[in-house]
């Protein structure tokens, strides 16, 4: 009984984030081409099998939109006569996994270590926020560069470095938020009742800030997949064959002349990436805050 | 103070058959339902009405100020000296209101600008409208600083807006709004915010200057008894309809409609008590505040010491400033205080250790003044509610939250369904009634009770005492209720702690303190604060 009343219980709430995104469609559109990148970043490798190697001279800078050859070559082919949506393809995966969690990775550690610094102050407090005025004060390039180059440029390393050097803006939006909801009546009201610290922090002041974080941690997702694409670029990335979105826009910045394409599609998918989060984030703050969420429900209603 | 100025009763503003809606995602909302008045000079008319009957509506739209949409002015006409506002084109219509219509707002801090000094603010009006030079312009700012009683307003003009006390911000507004001579200012809730001895000169200075320059004034308000202490004629307004209109002592002594019955039934004092006697004198007290002071900058709270017994309710009076909040702050360990001890059945509570502290906070809860702000807007009810009994774990077993919470908002006057709502989904009286439940969760001993009815409206504010009287019978709480609204503590308490800048000034018995005061202060307060009975008798 118990069982079944939970199910139907998830079932109604399924339901209901449906007919959220029901009323807006851009953001709908968003998740609906965010899901078909995650599932190209899973599948997409195996689908295309060997053809991302594949190099065929011939083909070298072939221009885009042509019916002459397999579709595969439909965007074109790079220098080298790749063709350039198996590399994309390929490069879903890798991009997605380094930014994504590059972005999740800086915005719990920096949200977390931002409430805190908020919460407690003093001594604590200052120390958190002395350490992001350091992170702050390097050039995170150079910081980046300097790292990956003592240690092994592998991928783990990368998204370590690339969630260190975005820490701070979580450290200090957290903190600066923090402060202004730890004087409001309702934490004096759990205190009161005996509420222990972490209760507070995570109860009644993290879901507070967290709008605000993921509204920041969207607009990050892709300054870090350009950040990574630098990197690669230097060499301290991603190693070829490996590619992502960045690498293949910094590679193709040399033939920009004579083959726009090699980088224009690389940058469009980061662009439109960027932009599917941003709506997502927008729809997303609404429902995360109950003042606002009849915006998406009422209108759900009356459709019914 | 109800002095008729003998002046030809020049009819200055009419309002016919004013009728403004709003439009909702629900639909459209009718705001005020053909509504009629007149003002006449020098006269004082008083709009009565809680929040959203409609009063505030009626006053925009004389003003000019409705945004619309969403407003929309459905019908009826606003004439000012024979002039149908209405009909003006927006420029037409700002060249005469600026000149001819004041208003005053509750809320002064948000309605001067915090970066120009006040008398540049209101020279401003003079360089502006009457194109007079600077000086001449500041000359006459200090002057009308001086009229409203600003202490040495020479210099004072040239202070910002925040360091001015909220009377004294009041009064800069009334300055404000006689720059231009206007024949009608309207004050909306212009003492809402304001302690009652402050509250009474500011009336009695809009009540002068009405006089003296043979003014309108429509004064809205919530609050019978200001209405009744300077208003000749009052409408009272329900749910955007004129429910009774009259002269006010008319209407006061011998009300017809039935929700202003209501509305007099409500007014704090009345209620007549099933006071217990208190021969709990004798028992031990749950509570010793001991010589207790805190010092922030200044000193917040002096040499306090008194006592709270079991089942009784004990009053706190002051003004703001006064302390009473530090010392909810104190009792609640928000705050430690500077010296003192606290006694909770003979132990102190500043040497508990962390369980003791546990434990003595499930037995003390708080219910604070503002229900908006004390209730986590992203916590639906039942959360907030179950929270206290989350934290205390061991109180009650989880599987009976669900009926305990169910249980808890029937007793509040609420239903079980409510509990998967969300606060914003709530008035302000629901609200409260919420953090009573959240208060109520662990059947505690003591509920200290900060401002927990002010921000409400009178009606409500009834209910919610009721309520509290009912609440304390029923588990046999003790409260500690900390108000400036005089009326309402004597409807409440068995005993009342006077307080001033952090002293103790009297306490006693209601009763005896409230009949046969013994400090001039408690004299003084018990005097400013507006009363019916006085217009009546």
């Amino acid at each position: 009984m118990q069982l079944i009343l939970e199910k139907n219980h998830l079932m109604n709430k399924f339901r209901k984030i449906f007919s959220m995104f029901m009323n807006d469609k851009l953001a709908l559109i968003s998740i609906i081409f965010l899901l078909f990148m995650v599932f190209l970043s899973i599948f997409g490798p195996s689908l295309i099998s060997e053809s991302y190697t594949k190099m065929n001279l011939r083909l070298r800078n072939l221009e885009p939109f042509s019916f002459d050859h397999h579709f595969m070559y439909f965007f074109g082919a790079d220098a080298l006569g790749r063709s350039m949506i198996a590399r994309l393809i390929l490069a879903t995966q890798n991009t997605m996994f380094i930014a994504g969690s590059a972005v999740i990775l800086s915005m719990t550690l920096g949200g977390i270590l931002g409430l805190i610094s908020g919460y407690y102050g003093g001594r604590t407090g200052n120390l958190i926020m002395r350490l992001a005025d350091i992170i702050m004060s390097f050039p995170s390039l150079l910081l980046a560069v300097i790292v990956l180059y003592m240690f092994d440029p592998g991928l783990l390393n990368l998204i370590i470095v690339l969630a260190f050097t975005r820490m701070p803006i979580y450290m200090r939006t957290a903190r600066a938020e923090v402060l202004e909801i730890r004087e409001r009546l309702f934490v004096s009201a759990a205190i009161s009742m005996g509420a222990s610290n972490l209760r507070i922090i995570f109860k009644h002041i993290a879901p507070l800030t967290i709008p605000t974080l993921i509204t920041i941690a969207t607009l990050d997702f892709a300054f870090v997949m350009l950040g990574e694409s630098a990197l690669s670029f230097l060499g301290v990335g991603i190693q070829p064959p490996e590619v992502t979105w960045g690498l293949m826009v910094a590679q193709g910045r040399n033939y920009l002349q004579i083959a726009w394409w090699l980088a224009f599609f690389p940058g469009l998918v980061i662009m439109l990436v960027a932009l599917s989060l941003n709506l997502l984030s927008s729809w997303l703050r609404i429902v995360l805050d109950p003042r606002q969420r009849w915006r998406l429900e009422n209108i759900g209603d009356k459709s019914e | 103070m109800v002095t008729k100025v003998s002046n030809a009763n020049k009819l200055l503003l009419k309002v016919n058959n004013l009728s403004v809606s709003f439009d909702t995602t629900e639909g459209s909302f009718d705001a005020v339902k053909a509504v009629n008045f007149e003002l006449k000079k020098g006269e004082t008319l008083a709009i009565i009405g809680e929040s959203g009957s409609g009063k505030s509506v009626t006053a925009s739209v004389i003003m000019g100020i409705l945004t619309c949409p969403p407003g929309k002015i459905k019908s009826g006409e606003v004439l000012l000296n024979d002039i149908d506002i209405l009909k003006l084109s927006d420029s037409d219509r700002r060249k005469l209101m600026g000149s001819k219509v004041a208003i005053i707002f509750q809320d002064t801090l948000s309605h001067l600008n915090p970066v120009f000094s006040v008398g540049s603010q209101i020279a401003e009006c003079f360089e502006v409208h009457k194109n007079l030079s600077k000086k001449e312009s500041w000359k006459r700012a200090v002057k009308l600083l001086e009229r409203v009683r600003i202490p040495n307003p020479s210099k004072r003009a040239k202070d910002f807006s925040h360091q001015f006390s909220g009377g004294q911000r009041q009064r800069v507004m009334i300055a404000m709004a006689l720059a231009l001579e206007p024949d009608i200012i309207i004050a909306d809730e212009p003492t809402t915010a304001l302690d009652v001895t402050i509250q009474a000169k500011i009336l009695e200075l809009l009540g002068e200057l009405r006089d003296e320059r043979n003014m309108g004034l429509i004064l809205i308000t919530h609050d019978l008894a200001i209405a009744a202490e300077i208003s000749d004629k009052v409408i009272v307004l329900n749910e955007g309809k004129i429910v009774e209109k009259g002269i006010t002592k008319e209407v006061f002594i011998n009300p017809n409609h039935g929700y202003t019955r209501q509305l007099m039934d409500s007014i704090p004092g009345k209620i007549t008590k099933q006071k217990k006697k208190i021969s709990k004198k004798f028992s031990d007290p749950i509570l010793e505040i001991k010589n207790i002071s805190k010092f922030y900058d200044t000193i917040a709270c002096d040499d306090v010491s008194f006592n709270l017994f079991p089942n009784e309710v004990l009053g706190i009076v002051g003004e703001s400033g006064s302390g009473k909040t530090t010392i909810s702050n104190l009792i609640l360990r928000l705050a430690s205080p500077s010296n003192g001890e606290i006694l909770y059945h003979g132990k102190n509570i500043l040497n508990f250790n962390k369980k003791d502290l546990f434990n003595f906070r499930r037995k003390v809860q708080v219910v604070f003044q503002d229900p908006y702000a004390s209730l986590n807007p992203t916590m639906n009810i039942f959360d907030i509610i179950s929270e206290p009994l989350v934290i205390h774990a061991d109180f009650l077993n989880k599987k009976l939250h669900q009926s305990k919470v169910s249980d808890l908002l029937i007793s509040v006057g609420l239903h079980p369904d409510d509990a998967i709502k969300f606060p914003h989904q709530f008035s302000g009286g629901q609200r409260q009634r919420i953090a009573i439940a959240r208060a109520l969760a662990l059947n505690p001993e003591i509920i200290i009770c900060d401002e927990a009815v002010s921000a409400l409206d009178v009606s409500i504010q009834a209910q919610i005492i009721k309520l509290l009287l009912n609440l304390r019978n029923k588990f046999s709480l003790s409260y500690i209720f900390i108000a400036h609204d005089l009326p309402v503590v004597r409807d409440l308490a068995d005993r009342v702690i006077v307080m001033k800048s952090g002293k103790i000034i009297e306490q006693g018995v209601v009763d005896d303190v409230f009949n046969f005061p013994k400090e001039k202060y408690t004299k003084d307060l018990l005097k400013a604060s507006p009363s019916i009975e006085n217009l009546i008798s």
